[in-house]
C-alpha cells in the first residue's frame, strides 16, 4: 500500500472501511452447512455399502397393488426377521455407524460403484409409506404398511436414490 | 509472507486478511481435511475466516450483490468437492479461493471466457494523476464510494485484479501475484498504472 500522497490513498482507505460490512448473509452458511452434511453422508455410505434390492416397477390397478402390498408385507416381515438375525451375527461389527447426533445410518439402494462416480448428492426429507420402501426391498414393519414413516433420501445431482435413512 | 517494495512503509493498519482469525497461526490445512470429512464446526471456522474476502471480491468485479453471494457459495463448495485441488505448500487458503472466486466472476462477467489470461492483452498506457479530496459529507462519501467502485469496476480486468486484491483486501504482493498468475514485478507495476488510471478517472467523474 504506497503512500504516494495524491489523495487516491484516502479513497481506497474510505473503501476499505465501506467494504468491511460487506459479508454474506447468514442463511449462506447454513446451506453450505447443509452441503457439509451431505457430503459426510454421501462419503459415509460410500465407505459401508449396506445395498438393498434395486427399485422395481410400480404395479399399477388396485389389484395388482393389492397383491404387492400382501406380498410387500410379507417379503418386510420376513426380511426383517432374518435381517435382524444376520444382521447381528454377521453384519454387525461392519454395519454403517449413526452419525455424532444418535441417527440413524443411511442404507444405500444402489451398488458401491455407483457411488464412485458421485461428487455431490442432496438430502431430501420426506415421508413414505411403507409400501414404497417395500419396493425397494427394504424391511417394513406390517402392522405400519399404510403408515407414512419419515427418512431422509440422498439422492444424486441427477436424480438418482442412492440412500435413505429413516428419522423416526 | 507480506511484500514491502523497497523505500515503502509498512502499513499503518492490521490487514483485513490477517485481522479477521488470524489465519497464519492456524493449521488450515489440517482444519479443512476436518471440514473435508464432515466436522461442520471446522468447515464453520474456515468460512467465516475467508467469506468475506471472497465476497468482497466477488462484488468488487461484478457489483452485485446476488451474483457475488452466488459466486461465495461456489467458491466454497468447489472447496468442499473432492475435485478440490488445494495444496497449502503452494499458497495460503485465502489465496486459493480468492484465486477461485476471480475465475468465477469472470466466467459470471463474460460465460464464453475460459483463461482470465485472455485479459493480458488488455494495455493501457501509464499517465499520472491526482485524485480528487474525498467529500467529508457522510452523504456525499457515500456516493463519493459508489463512483469509486464503478470506476474499479471500469478497469481493464488486469489491473483491477491487483488493485482490489493489494489495496482493497490487503493482501501481500507476494499472495497477489500468486492468485493473478504473474510475477512479482508485475503486481508492482500493475498496481501503479492501476491507481494512475483509478485517478484519472475520478478526476473525469468530477468535471463531469
Amino acid at each position: 500500500m504506497m503512500n504516494d500522497g495524491n489523495g487516491l490513498d484516502d479513497w481506497l482507505a474510505a473503501a476499505r472501511s465501506d467494504l468491511s460490512g460487506h459479508v454474506p448473509d447468514l442463511l449462506a452458511e447454513q446451506q453450505l452447512l447443509s452441503r457439509v452434511r451431505e457430503v459426510r453422508a454421501l462419503r459415509s455410505v460410500a465407505a459401508s455399502c449396506v445395498v438393498a434390492s434395486p427399485p422395481r416397477a410400480r404395479a399399477t390397478g388396485f389389484r395388482r397393488r393389492w397383491l404387492s402390498w400382501r406380498t410387500a408385507a410379507f417379503a418386510g416381515a420376513t426380511t426383517l426377521v432374518v435381517g435382524i438375525g444376520f444382521g447381528f451375527v454377521v453384519f454387525a461389527p461392519t454395519a454403517p455407524q449413526g452419525d455424532a447426533k444418535g441417527r440413524a445410518p443411511f442404507l444405500a439402494l444402489v451398488a458401491s460403484e455407483a457411488f464412485a462416480g458421485e461428487r455431490s448428492a442432496s438430502i431430501v426429507s420426506s415421508q413414505v409409506s411403507g409400501a414404497a420402501l417395500a419396493d425397494y426391498g427394504l424391511p417394513v414393519d406390517p402392522a405400519r404398511v399404510d403408515q407414512p414413516i419419515r427418512a431422509e433420501f440422498l439422492v444424486s445431482p441427477t436424480g438418482l436414490v442412492l440412500a435413505v435413512r429413516f428419522t423416526e | 509472507m507480506a511484500f514491502d517494495p523497497p523505500g515503502c512503509a509498512p502499513p499503518a493498519f492490521v490487514p483485513l486478511a490477517r485481522a479477521v482469525g488470524a489465519a497464519d497461526d492456524i493449521d488450515e490445512a489440517r482444519e479443512l481435511q476436518s471440514a473435508l470429512s464432515g466436522d461442520e464446526a471446522a468447515f464453520s471456522a474456515l468460512y467465516r475466516r475467508h467469506r468475506a474476502a471472497v465476497y468482497r471480491f466477488a462484488w468488487l468485479v461484478t457489483g452485485s450483490a446476488a451474483q457475488a453471494a452466488d459466486i461465495t457459495q461456489d467458491v466454497f463448495e468447489e472447496l468442499l468437492s473432492t475435485s478440490s485441488r488445494y495444496d497449502g505448500s503452494r499458497g495460503s487458503l485465502a489465496a486459493y479461493l480468492c484465486g477461485i472466486a476471480r475465475f468465477r466472476a469472470y466466467r459470471a462477467a463474460d460465460p464464453r471466457m475460459q483463461s482470465v489470461e485472455d485479459f493480458d492483452a488488455v494495455l493501457e498506457a501509464h499517465v499520472e494523476h491526482d485524485a480528487p479530496p474525498l467529500p467529508s459529507d457522510r452523504l456525499e462519501r457515500t456516493r463519493a464510494l459508489q463512483t469509486l467502485y464503478a470506476a474499479i469496476r471500469k478497469l481493464p480486468p488486469v489491473f483491477r485484479d491487483v488493485l482490489i486484491l493489494v489495496e482493497l483486501q490487503e493482501m501481500s504482493y507476494t499472495e497477489t501475484a500468486a492468485i493473478a498468475g504473474i510475477e512479482l514485478g508485475t503486481v508492482r507495476s500493475r498496481l501503479s498504472r492501476a491507481k494512475a488510471k483509478l485517478a484519472q478517472m475520478l478526476n473525469e467523474c468530477r468535471v463531469e
